[in-house]
Formats: structure tokens, sequence, C-alpha cells
């Protein structure tokens, strides 16, 4: 019976697939030409065929509900519910996706598809063309989670670049590695045109292969190989472009100046400083003496590649030069890079690979961020009347110009000395004419590939790669006056010269394996780095010459004009790693890494750290009841959980060392004796900071044409170093200990889209991410941290506190300006008294936050967050024939930014026109306080809100047009490619701040002490290939 | 394949080795270029490199910014003005000197940090002596006294710029950090009196010392200091005590006033008859602005006190600092001791010099520690090595203070004869007859003569209570600008444990 059974539902399952349904049709490609031997299958079945040379295909499926499956290497599988059609026509689209696409991780490249991990990818067709120097800048806005903000615009500036937020007090840094090299020291060596690929290794499972050094995450840079078969493909690039500053602060001119100094002494009852300051003018634009708005900026580029069945290479050749645009000749940078890549498939078994790369660095530049002698900070605050050049009879006839070594311009007029404003806020032109110096660095970086093909699945991969950099300084001071605190009246030189070598070996075995819907991959291997170096400099004082190219350290002078110094340091570390990798059917991805770190950095109780992560994927559209609606494509589910180490303590820290030339003199002819004592305090337990993170995402093609990630994350840093701030009565400084903790969490948005209409084809690439940080623990000893400081009276501008975001500002809160005296003496405590007894009209009411009737340093808090929540990017692409747009937006949002360009302890430093709109008198201004000398009140010289703008602002950093040639036309002239583009860089700035520019990075986060701004520029660029 | 596989091993074996070669020989690192200190100390010249590095701290002036004792104990007198070359050139001497201290601002971090890296380093000494072996024992006698000398040196200081600190006589350990309180400025004392007892009491410490020791601490040194600091606690049973302690100094025969006033500020009469104890400073460090803090040997106050852009004879130039006041210059108009005191600017102008007038300028400027022209550096940042020492403790001043002593205690008589010392020197007419207060009086009138611009002014005017009455117009507040206030650094790191002092 139960035979018959079977029989029977045989008979008619042949009867239904018979009877049910003949599809046929004709599978096209994107130019409409007939698309061969693409893959036809019944979803869920073994039924299949293949398109024919007309691209058609016939199938019998089994009912209305089949679902047919089109896919094609290159293309993107389509799937198609057969339902009552009998012809089903398609076009298969090419695959832009990613899925097939190779991503490389830790010691290994793996499928897009199958990474569980939070990792995204630039390409290098995304950045090609962009005028980007350094790697940091082409990461800006480009993937999510990673936050990059340029340390200032002079030229060759890096950028401080955050991975997943600020993830300690200490370094930050990303680890950045270069073809399997850990890049420990400048990463500006590397050509943006020789970049192949960047991944972004964000989560805790895809940087803990990195251990000990991977808490920042890990940037992982693959340069380019040769990929032209049989052909050698000549590429030049080139571009040319002017820079200008794009903003200048409006300051008062002369004769405001004068004005409301006037008023600030009476008001203070002193005299009129200023007889008749309408006869002073406009003054000196000191902005316009500083700023150079035609620097000029160029980049050369020239690259061979070619591949045959063994072997393939890649070499290039670039310049690139840039002005600055404050001050010509004291800001430039200027860089040569070489390159050379091959690959060389000896045997079936045995694959040899190189890289080798040259770089030759001159820079020059100003201070950019500082109230102390950044020449900004001086034309903001030096006084309009001062002129540029001194011309005045009666004031050539002074002292200081008969007598002194004043500065002169080339055609030996002086500059201007001003009486006004002394200190550090010197004539900033003049100052500039007397700093003579550079700084360079030659830098090789390459390494070798040993690969070996032991048999079915098993690889040895030995290599070996170095970091050999030199690098070094010199500088003349010359004799000058400049005023009669800055003043030198012996020459001196000084030049330095620095060899720093790194090297790393990595030996590793991988095995990987199919056995049915099985994947396995294993990965075990060691790894020994050494890092060391060693400088020398020395300076020579009152030689013959009045200039550096003149200066030598070989005039002979006495002994006692002689000085140098020496310096080394040197660290290593010894790693074991492994990986372990499975999939079931390409749907059930796991992958767990183990690696430990011993580190020559680490104290002896404490020598090596354990760094493990799991990551976990499930691609749902895979899985037979995931019903393709049209809507959801694709959809993968990540989770990943892990720990990352971070080890820039420096070196023997966990040791007390003893420093020398703590010197004292004895006897009648001073003999200098050497004293010693310890640098700081001793720790033996001295350990990593250890992060541990938590990464829940997906990714999902929506509609065919959006392209979604999402990711959660939360990560704790832990055992955070601190320099342990002890109170001055211990008298030497704090150790440092593993003894702060942190927390990070967040939410990164990406999503794409891509459509094309006749003719136009575009794209629109967007992300964003949000961050929440948090300062956990600061220990049992301390409440906050100290941070940034502002002007020689050290001005507490930020602090670190327990439940706060990093490095906040923090200071006084205002409530307004007294309007009237009555106002003063209502403003009144619990028990009646006045809280701001000596202010007076037109002084800020201060808050008193903690209520204790008084205003004291206690009312200090919280005034504002330099750290964005909302990092986002946005690329723009249109292509319409011969033509393409592209734009390029970066923004943050949700921050705060200290403004403190002005020196307010210096009386008679300039101020910014908003001065103009101050208090005066009753209902003027409830922002503006009153100016008076000495400033009673501190309206001015305490830290508060006063200071703080909002720092959000929304950047178009480059829009660019390009035109690409006909094929037909450049062909006779032997060329296969050739653009021609125009390009406006940080054309368009919206922001509410008010200071040159909002983009504050480096040492100094938020606290825009007169930045150095990032210039505006156009250029003209070409693109050809031979 | 199999064979292809086997070749290959020596290859994995040999890479297995090496990688088993590192390990921990391949971590454990000893630092270049620097040694550790549990490995330091050993020997008897490592020893005494960390003497030195004590005895460094007495020449620090750029702690936290300027901060030199004598020039800001000028600022804060009413023998100077603090100067400069406008209000805002160093808000920290201006607040000193009109009393607008507060608890930032002001030159009390700086002076705090210095005074507790001296004692930091004095404690470490003293700890590294006790566990040395093998080292000569008079050595170890004669470093653990000079240690302790300058241990009780920098808490003089703290306690008169400070009176409640803590005191702190061991390196801390890591729970002690942040548990120290103020100690009471009497405990303080007892501790001091004891250093300089047992430094005193060291005979492996002399008396003199040979020329190339110059510097170095010695027994009339231990004295004198132990004696004024018995007179500035003000405790009238022991005035006898301290006066008989004077005495100890004054009549070892090893000091004797300079025939000539002019010659104890001689810079090449360093180390002169009359001087006791004296600050080192030193070119040769050749410091350049990289250097400031207190990386150079350079006496930072003679830069401060030279006049601004000067150009003319004899003198160098400087920033103007410690205007000399016109009412110092009223009181000294007929003493013979003005013109070697003060330089008269306007007599320099005569002579066809220049320089710019900077803050509170008075045209008068300080004599004593004026820089000449032919001592400016030659190598380095000049402004930072000026080697002119400090004269901290002079005969003069010892025999003023054992005046004073004697009067206190009632011995007039002897009171007017160690007054009459010191006037007779200049030539000035002895007083015979002066008794009681009117001889106190006497004392501190001479000891502002004798002694002016040399930073005494205003500890003197503190600790016998005239502080108000004579620096009131300048803004002094009684009970509570007698001393400066805590850091509020110091204070907010302590979390509660440091009280900040009254009135701030």
């Amino acid at each position: 019976m139960q035979q018959y059974f079977i029989l029977f539902f045989l008979c008619c399952s042949t009867f239904l697939l018979q009877a049910q349904q003949s599809v046929k049709g004709t599978v096209l490609d994107e130019t409409g030409q007939p698309s061969i031997g693409v893959s036809v299958l019944e979803k869920g079945t073994s039924n299949g065929t293949i398109t024919d040379f007309n691209g058609q295909y016939e199938l019998q499926v089994k009912d209305k509900d089949a679902v047919l499956v089109f896919s094609f290497i290159g293309y993107s599988t389509q799937e198609i519910t057969v339902g009552n059609q009998s012809l089903i026509d398609i076009s298969m689209e090419e695959d832009v996706a990613e899925l097939e696409e190779i991503v490389v991780v830790g010691y290994g490249t793996q499928l897009k598809k199958e990474v569980t991990g939070a990792i995204t990818k630039v390409k290098a067709e995304d950045l090609e063309d962009l005028p980007v120097v350094r790697i940091e800048n082409s990461l800006q806005g480009r993937t999510s989670g990673v936050r990059v903000t340029s340390n200032s615009g002079q030229p060759g500036e890096g950028a401080t670049v955050r991975i997943r937020g600020t993830t300690t007090i200490g370094n930050s840094d990303p680890l950045y590695v270069v073809d399997g090299v850990p890049v420990r020291g400048g990463i500006d060596y590397l050509n943006q045109g020789d970049i192949e690929s960047i991944e972004v290794l964000k989560d805790a499972a895809s940087a803990s292969i990195y251990g000990a050094r991977s808490a920042g995450g890990v940037i992982l840079v693959t340069t380019k190989s040769g990929k032209s078969k049989d052909k050698i493909s000549v590429n030049y690039r080139a571009d040319y472009g002017v820079q200008a500053p794009w903003k200048k602060l409006s300051l008062l001119n002369a004769t405001e100046y004068a004005t409301l100094m006037n008023e600030s002494s009476v008001a203070s009852g002193g005299a009129v400083l200023f007889d008749d300051p309408q006869s002073l003018g406009e003054g000196t634009d000191w902005q316009d003496a500083v700023f150079n708005t035609s620097a000029p900026r160029q980049n050369h580029e020239l690259s061979l590649e070619a591949a045959s069945n063994k072997s393939n290479y890649y070499m290039s050749f670039a310049y690139f030069d840039q002005e600055g645009i404050v001050s010509d000749a004291q800001s430039r940078y200027q860089r040569f890079t070489a390159r050379f890549n091959s690959n060389h498939t000896i045997s079936k078994y045995v694959t040899v690979r190189n890289t080798l790369s040259y770089a030759r660095v001159r820079g020059v530049g100003v201070s950019t961020n500082s109230e102390f002698g950044s020449p900004l900070s001086r034309a903001i605050n030096i006084d309009p009347i001062t002129p540029l050049l001194e011309t005045r009879e009666e004031v050539l006839n002074t002292s200081v110009f008969q007598n002194f070594p004043v500065v002169t311009n080339e055609d030996g007029i002086p500059y201007g000395i001003s009486d006004l404003v002394t200190s550090e806020v010197l004539n900033p032109v003049a100052a500039l004419a007397v700093q003579e110096g550079y700084g360079w660095s030659d830098k090789v970086v390459g390494n070798i590939t040993l690969e070996l093909n032991l048999f079915d699945g098993v690889k040895f991969i030995s290599r070996a790669g170095a970091d050999l950099a030199f690098w070094g300084g010199e500088g003349f001071t010359p004799v000058y006056y400049l005023n009669a605190a800055n003043r030198v009246d012996i020459n001196r030189y000084n030049r330095s010269q620095n060899r720093g070598i790194f090297w790393n070996w990595e030996n590793f075995l991988s095995y990987n394996k199919s056995f049915g819907d099985h994947t396995i991959g294993l990965l075990a291997g060691t790894t020994a780095e050494r890092n060391s170096g060693q400088g020398i400099g020395g300076s020579i004082q009152n030689i013959p010459v009045d200039n550096l190219e003149d200066a030598s350290l070989a005039f002979s002078t006495p002994v006692e004009s002689q000085s140098y110094y020496g310096f080394e340091y040197l660290n290593t570390l010894v790693s074991y790693l492994g990986r372990f990798q499975y999939n079931y059917q390409q749907k059930y991805l796991l992958s767990a890494t183990l690696r430990t770190d011993g580190s020559s950095r680490f104290g002896s109780n404490n020598q090596f750290g354990y760094f493990p992560s799991v990551s976990l994927g499930w691609i749902v559209s895979d899985e037979n009841f995931f019903t393709n609606n049209g809507t959801v494509n694709f959809l993968k589910i990540r989770a990943s959980w892990g720990v990352n180490g971070n080890d820039q303590i420096g070196d023997f820290r966990f040791v007390s060392t003893v420093g020398g030339a703590r010197n004292y003199t004895f006897g009648l002819g001073d003999q200098l004796v050497n004293g010693v004592s310890p640098n700081a305090i001793a720790n033996p337990d001295l350990r990593w900071e250890q992060t541990t993170q938590s990464n829940i995402g997906f990714d999902a093609k929506l509609f065919k044409k959006f392209d979604l990630t999402v990711d959660f994350f939360e990560k704790e840093t832990t055992d955070m170093l601190l320099d342990i701030a002890v109170p001055g009565y211990v008298g030497n400084a704090g150790p440092i200990g593993n003894i702060a903790s942190m927390s990070n969490k967040g939410v990164e948005i990406e999503l794409g889209y891509e459509n094309k209409v006749g003719d136009f084809r575009y794209s629109i690439v967007g992300n964003v991410s949000y961050i929440e940080n948090e300062v956990t623990n600061l220990g049992p000893d301390k409440e906050f941290l100290p941070g940034q400081r502002f002007s020689p009276q050290g001005l507490e501008v930020t602090r670190t506190t327990v439940g706060m975001p990093i490095g906040f500002f923090f200071g006084y809160k205002t409530d307004g300006i007294f309007q009237t005296s009555e106002e003063v003496a209502g403003y009144t405590n619990a028990d009646g008294s006045p809280i701001q007894p000596d202010a007076q009209a037109g002084d800020f009411r201060f808050v008193d936050v903690n209520g204790n009737g008084v205003i004291d340093p206690d009312d200090r808090t919280f005034i504002g967050d330099p750290t964005p929540n909302w990092t986002y990017g946005l690329t723009f692409d249109l292509a319409w024939r011969a033509f393409d747009l592209k734009m390029f937006a970066v923004g943050v949002a949700g921050n705060e930014i200290f403004k403190a360009t002005r020196r307010f302890d210096l009386q008679m430093a300039n101020m910014t026109a908003d001065a103009l709109d101050r208090w005066t008198g009753e209902g003027t201004s409830n922002t503006y306080p009153r100016l008076v000398m000495n400033d009673p009140n501190q309206n001015f010289s305490r830290s508060s809100d006063f200071y703080v703008e909002d720092g959000s602002y929304f950047r178009i950093t480059n829009l660019q047009l390009g035109y690409t040639v006909p094929r037909s036309t450049i062909e006779k002239v032997g060329l296969s490619k050739l653009r021609l583009y125009i390009s406006a860089n940080n054309l368009l700035t919206i922001t509410e701040y008010s200071g040159y520019d909002p983009e504050i990075g480096g040492g100094s986060f938020g606290v825009d002490r007169g930045i150095y701004p990032t210039p505006r520029f156009f250029l003209f660029g070409v693109n050809a290939r031979f | 394949m199999k064979n292809r596989f086997i070749n290959k091993l020596p290859i994995l074996l040999i890479v297995s080795m090496v990688l088993a070669a590192c390990g921990k020989d391949f971590l454990e690192l000893e630092p270049r270029g620097t040694q550790l200190e549990n490995s330091f100390y050993q020997t008897q010249e490592e020893l005494f490199q960390g003497l030195v590095a004590t005895y460094d701290v007495l020449q620090w002036g750029g702690t936290n910014g300027w901060t030199m004792k004598v020039g800001l104990l000028n600022a804060a007198s009413d023998d100077c003005f603090a100067g400069g070359s406008d209000a805002s050139d160093q808000p920290s001497w201006v607040a000193f000197d009109g009393f607008t201290l507060d608890p930032f601002l002001g030159p009390q971090s700086g002076l705090w940090n210095k005074y507790y890296s001296g004692i930091y380093r004095a404690n470490l000494l003293l700890e590294k002596l006790e566990e040395a072996s093998g080292i000569e024992e008079a050595f170890k006698a004669r470093t653990a006294a000079e240690a302790k000398f300058l241990r009780a040196f920098f808490y003089f200081d703290l306690v008169r710029f400070f009176e409640n600190v803590p005191l702190i006589t061991n390196t801390l350990a890591a729970d002690a950090i942040y548990t120290q309180v103020q100690a009471k400025s009497s405990e303080v004392y007892a501790q001091i009196e004891q250093d300089l007892n047992d430094a005193k009491n060291t005979f492996e410490l002399p008396s003199t010392v040979p020329p190339d020791e110059l510097g170095r601490v010695t027994q009339g040194a231990i004295t004198a200091l132990l004696g004024k600091v018995i007179l500035y606690q003000n405790d009238e049973s022991r005035m006898a005590e301290a006066a008989s302690i004077f005495e100890e100094v004054i009549t070892s025969g090893t000091y004797q006033l300079e025939f000539d006033y002019s010659d104890i500020f001689n810079p090449d009469n360093e180390f002169g008859v009359e001087s006791i104890f004296e600050i080192q400073y030193a070119a040769n460090q050749r410091g350049g602005w990289e250097n400031f803090g207190n990386g150079t040997e350079g006496n930072y106050d003679v830069q401060f006190f030279g006049m601004r852009d000067y150009v003319g004879p004899i003198y160098a130039n400087g920033w103007s600092f410690c205007p000399v006041t016109e009412e110092l210059v009223t009181f000294m108009q007929n003493d013979p001791r003005a013109e070697h005191t003060i330089i008269d600017g306007n007599d320099l102008k005569q002579q066809g010099a220049s320089y710019t007038e900077g803050y509170q300028n008075t045209d008068y400027f300080i004599k004593k520690y004026a820089g000449l022209q032919d001592d400016r550096a030659t190598d380095g940042e000049p402004a930072l090595n000026w080697d002119y020492n400090v004269r901290e403790i002079r005969l003069a001043d010892v025999i003023l203070m054992a005046a004073e002593a004697y009067a206190r205690s009632g011995n007039d008589a002897q009171a007017r004869d160690y007054l009459n010392q010191i006037r007779t020197r200049v030539g000035l007419q002895p007083f015979t007859s002066v008794s009681g207060p009117a001889l106190l009086d006497a004392i501190y009138s001479e000891r502002r003569l004798e002694l002016a611009t040399e930073g005494h002014r205003f500890f003197d005017l503190v600790r016998t209570g005239r502080a108000v009455e004579e620096l009131g117009d300048q803004g002094f507040q009684a009970n509570k600008n007698e001393v400066l206030p805590i850091p509020q650094t110091e204070i907010d790191i302590s979390e509660g444990n440091l009280i900040q002092n009254q009135g701030y």
C-alpha cells in the first residue's frame, strides 16, 4: 500500500512537473547584448540550465511559486518568482556589489559576504583624482565610525583619526598596517595614488588579531600591484591649484581700537589713551599681512604597471609641493615618493612578493594653534595702530631703532614694533622674517613575503618587513630685536639627525578547506618586532654668518659656544596569534581569534597580554524561508565581541629611572657638577590598556539599489594608563598606572544608492555615526584630570571628570549682563547679601552653580563638549556621457569650540569686531560685557561660556567636474584614458562658529587659539593612461 | 608532492628554532642612556650626585613661570614695585605687589612645587644614604648633614610663604600620596630646628670649605640659619637663645664685615669675607630658551631688574622689573649705602643713556644685582645665564639679627653695639643712648637700609607685625596677605585634605 502511495506521488509529481509550467526567456547584459552561460536555477532544487549563445534558456519548473535564480560571475544574482509568466526576459546587472568582493583582514583576506566583523573598505577608485596628500585625509567622511579632524591647514600636517571615538585618555591613534608591516612612525610617506585599498577594522573582533596595539582601531593599507595584462600601462596624473584662506576674522581697525581702549581706560578711572582715534584711520590689517592668498600647490604622479602569468609589478614616482596660506616662505611641504611592488609565482608551490617604497619630505612650518607666538595669534592680538613697516621719523630716531638690530624687510625698512601689545605678541611678519629652518625625513619601508603552498589547503607564509627612517632638521636664529623681551644678541645654528629602524618578522601557517557544506579556515602564527632609534643634535653660537644657507656646525668656535645632545629608544614585541573560522553553507559564519602579546614596555609583573575575540554571522537572505519580495535582496546579521589592547605608553615607564643635569655649581670658578634624581615614581605592575567591545550589525541590499549597513557598538576601556597627577608636595612627577576607564557607545549607518536614468548614472553614498563618550572612572584618588590651559596664567579650560565626556570645557556659567546697579544689588544669595558685591552694571552675572552664595572656583562646571556626537560624510557622483561630477561633503554636529583667540591677559590686545556691540548702558547688550581695564569682575579672565560656541559644521570639501576624452579621439596619440578635471576644495563651510575654522584637531582638541585654517583652493588636473 | 614538502621542512625547522630563541630575552631590555633608580645611589659618587640635585633646587627660578624669590619678595615689599613692560607682563608679580592674589593668581604654585621638589630630593637622599652600604662614614655623615640643612632651608621658605604646609620627611608611599594634611607651623619649625641641630652636631661638616667647594653648606651657614629660624618664631623667651646662636657665628672668626660696602655685591667678590651662605648661579650651563624652567643655572632676577632696552654705559639691559619705590629712595636719601643700592636712571640719561620706561617706572632701579655689560653671558641665551650669586645670608644680616635678639631679650647694650658695627662700617654715627622700643625701631630701620632690595623686607615686616602699617597702601590686608594662598590646583587634587589659607 505504502509503495503505491509513493508511486502515486511520484507519478503525480512528474505529472505536475510536466503539466505545470515551462518557462523560457532571454537574458541580456547591461548593454543589451545577449548574456551567454548565465546559470538559471530553480531555487531550492538542482533543476537548472544555462543560457545559450543567444542568451536564451528554457526550463520546466514545478509550479507558479517556483523562483528562478539567475546568476553569473561579475553580475548580481537575481531571483524572480515565476507566477503565471511563461516568458521571463531579464537583463543582468553588473555586480558592483561587493558580496564577492575580497576584503583584507588581519593576516589574510576574506570574502566580503563572509565577514563577520565591522570592517569598512575604501577603494582606490573612490579616492582617485582627489587632492589628498595624506592617508588620514583620504578617510575623512568616507566611512562611518571614523572621525578625522585636520590638525591644521599647514601643508603636510596630519590629522587626528578617531575610530569609534576617543578610546583612551592617552594615545587613541589607530594602528596603521601597510602591506602587513605595522608602521610605527609617520604615515605621510604613502602616496595616495599608490594605494589600492584601505580597510578600517572598527570592531574588537576584526582588530583583536593585532592585540596590544588594536584598541584605537586598525587601518590596513594595501598598495597597488601590477594588473595590466601583457601590456605595460603608464599612468600620469597631475594637478595644479592655488589656495587662499576662506575666512578672515573681523577685527577692530585702528580707530575702533583706540576708541574702545579709551573707553576701557576711562572706565577704570584711567586717562584717555588716544587723543584722536579718528586720525588713526583703518590702521594695519595684520591678517592681510600674514595671509598668503595665492599659495600654489602641485602634484605629479607617474606610474608603470604590468602583469604576466608569472610576475607582475607596479612602480611609481610622485612629487608634491604645497605652500601654506600663512606666510609664504615659512610654511611649505615638499614630498617625493617612489615605489616598487612586485609579485612572482616561482612555481605552483612558491610565491614571492615584495613592496618597497622611499619617501623624502622637506617641511617648514609655523606654530599652528598657540597663543604663544603663532603668526595668526599675533595677527589677531597685535594692535592695529602699529604699522607693518616703521617709517615715522620720530620713531626711527628712538633709541630702540637706533641701537638695536631691529628686523627689516628686503628694502631695509624696519618692521613696526608695538609698544601697546608686548610679550609674545610680536609683529607677526617681522617674527616670520627671522625664523629660518626646516625639517626633513628620508624613509624606506618595504617587505618581502614568501608564500609556500605546502599541500592541500595548507600554506606557510613568512614575511619580513622593515621601516628605516632618517629625519632631522636645522635652524638658524640670527641676531635680532623684536621687542625688549624677544631679542637675540648672539646668533645660533642648530642641526639634528636621527635614525630609527623598525623590523618585524611574521611566520604563519594557514589552512583552508571545504568539506561539503562545511568550510573551515585556520591560522596560527608568531611575530617578532623590534623598534629602535637614536638621534643626535647640536648647536653652535656666534658664527660669522647671518643666514641659514651659510650656517654650519663646522665653524670653529670656542667649545663653550657648542653644545650637543643625544637620545635613544628601544622596544620589542613578541606575539602568538591564532584564528579559527568556520561556516556552514556560507550561511552560518563563525570566527574566533586569540593573540598573545609580550611587550618590553610592560612591567615584569605583567609581561604578556591575551586578546581574544569571537564573531558570528548569519546570512538570513540565503535561508529557504526567506522570500525575496523585492524589498530585501540580501541580509546578513552580525555580532561580535572581543578584547583589544593599547601599548602606547612609552618605553621603560614601569621602572623609575633617574635623570641627570639637575646640576649645581660649586667653587669660585663655578664648577658645574652633575646632579641626579628620579624622573618619576615607579610602577612595576604597569600593563597595557584594555578595551572590550561588542558589536551588533547587519548588511542589507534593499530594492536592489540601496546598500545599507548598520552597526551598534559598545566599548569599555579599562586600565587606562594615566600619569597619576600627584600633589605638588610629593615633590616629583607621579608614576603612571592602569587606573581609569571610559566607555563609548554608538550607532553607525552607511547607506548607498545607485541608479541609472537614460544616460545619467548617479550614486549617493552617505554615512553617519553617533557616539557617546563617558569617562567612568579615574581611580579612587581623583575626581578629575586637568586638561588644556590658556594664556600665561594657565587658565584651566578643559577637564576630564567621571560621568562626563572626555576633555569637556570647564568654566563659569554666565547668566546675561547686569543692566543696572540695582540688578547687581538684587542678585543676592539666601542670606540676602549680594552674590557679586563688587560687580557693576555691564558686568557678567555669573551663576552661583553650587549655591554657596558667592562666586568662587567651585562654581566652575561643564560648559561644553569638544567631541562631536554626530559625524557624517556624503558622496555624490553623477556621470553623463563623458562628463562626471563628484561632490564630497563632511560634517560634525553636537560639539562646541572654546574660542581662546584673544590674549585677555594683555589688556591692550586687539579684539574682534563683536566688541563694538559691547555693553555701554542699560539695554545695549546682554552678551558682551562692558570694557574696563583690569577687568575687576573678571568678565574676560575667567573661563566661561562666553568663550564657548557651537562647533557644528557642514563642509563641501570637494566638488569636482571631470571630462573623459572619448577613446576614439585619444587612441591616435596612444592614450587609453584621458580625464581632465577641475576641482574646488573647501568650497563651502556652513557653521555658526565665528573663528577661522571649526575643524580643530591636534593636541588641543576643541580649543581654538587662532588655528591655522584649512585653505580653500581650486585646481586643475589631468589623468592620462598610455 | 610529498617530496617537495619534505624539501621545505628544513625551512620550517629553522623558522621555529629562531622563534623559540625569541622570548623572554627579547623582551627584557635595559634602557640605554639612563639609569634605574633601584640600581643607582650605590656609590659615593652617585650619592653625591643625589646631593647635587638637592642643591640644584636652591637656584630654581623658573618653576611654573618666573618665580625668583628675591625679585618676588622685593615686589611684595615697599622697596620695589612689580614693574615689567606693562601691567600684564607678569600678572603674578603684579598680584603679589598689589596683594590682589587669589588661589589661581600669584606665584604660589611655582614656589610650592620648587620647595617640595627640594624636600623630596633631600628626603630621598637621606633614605638612600641610610640604605647604602660600604660607604665611607665621614662622607655619609657630611652628606646627610647637608641634606638636612637643605631640607630645613626649603621648609623655612615654605613655612614663611605659606605657613600651613604638610610636613613630609620621607618619600611618600603610594597610599600616602593624597592623604597629607597641613601641619601646625610650630611643628614645621620644630622639624627645621631639629634638622639644623642635627647638621650642626655633625662634626664631619666643616666650618670652612676649600675654594673648590665654595657654595656648600658650612657650620656658619647652619648656625646662622638656626638663629634666624628661632628669631622668626617670635617667641620672646627664646630671644636670648637666638642671640647666643648668632653670637657663635659672629665670634667664630670665620666672617667679617666688608670694609667697603660696595664690595658686598661686587660680582667679582663672590664668597667674600662677609658672605655666610650664597646660592650659586653660573653661566656655564649655557642654557637657551628651550631650557627655561629650571634647566639653566642663571640668575633670572638679574635679567628682570635691568633697565628695559637700556643703551648706555656700564649696565646691560633687562626687563625693568622691581623698579625701586620713591619711598625707599627718600628713606635712603642721606644714607651712604644708597648709591650702592639704587641706580638713578635720570643720572644715566644725563650721561646719554636711554631705556624704555616700563610699568610703574620710577627711574630708579636695583643696583645690588644689576647686570653689568661685561658680565653678560656670551653663550646660550644671555637673559637666562647671569652668574651672579644670591647673597642669601651675610654677616651684616646676622649682626642685625643678633642686635634684634639682644634688644628683645633685654640686652640693649650689646644690641646697640652690634647695631653700631653696621652703622660705623658705612661711616654713620653710632647710636649711644637709644634703648627699649626706640632701639628696636632703629634696628629695624637699619635692617631696611642695610638690606634693601635683597628680599628680606617683606618677611621682616610680616614677622614684626608692621606689614599692614607699611604695606597697607599697597593693598596688604591683615590676617590674609601675611602668606600666599595655597595653590588652587593643590587644593583641588588633595580632595579636601588641604585647607586654603585664611582670607583666600
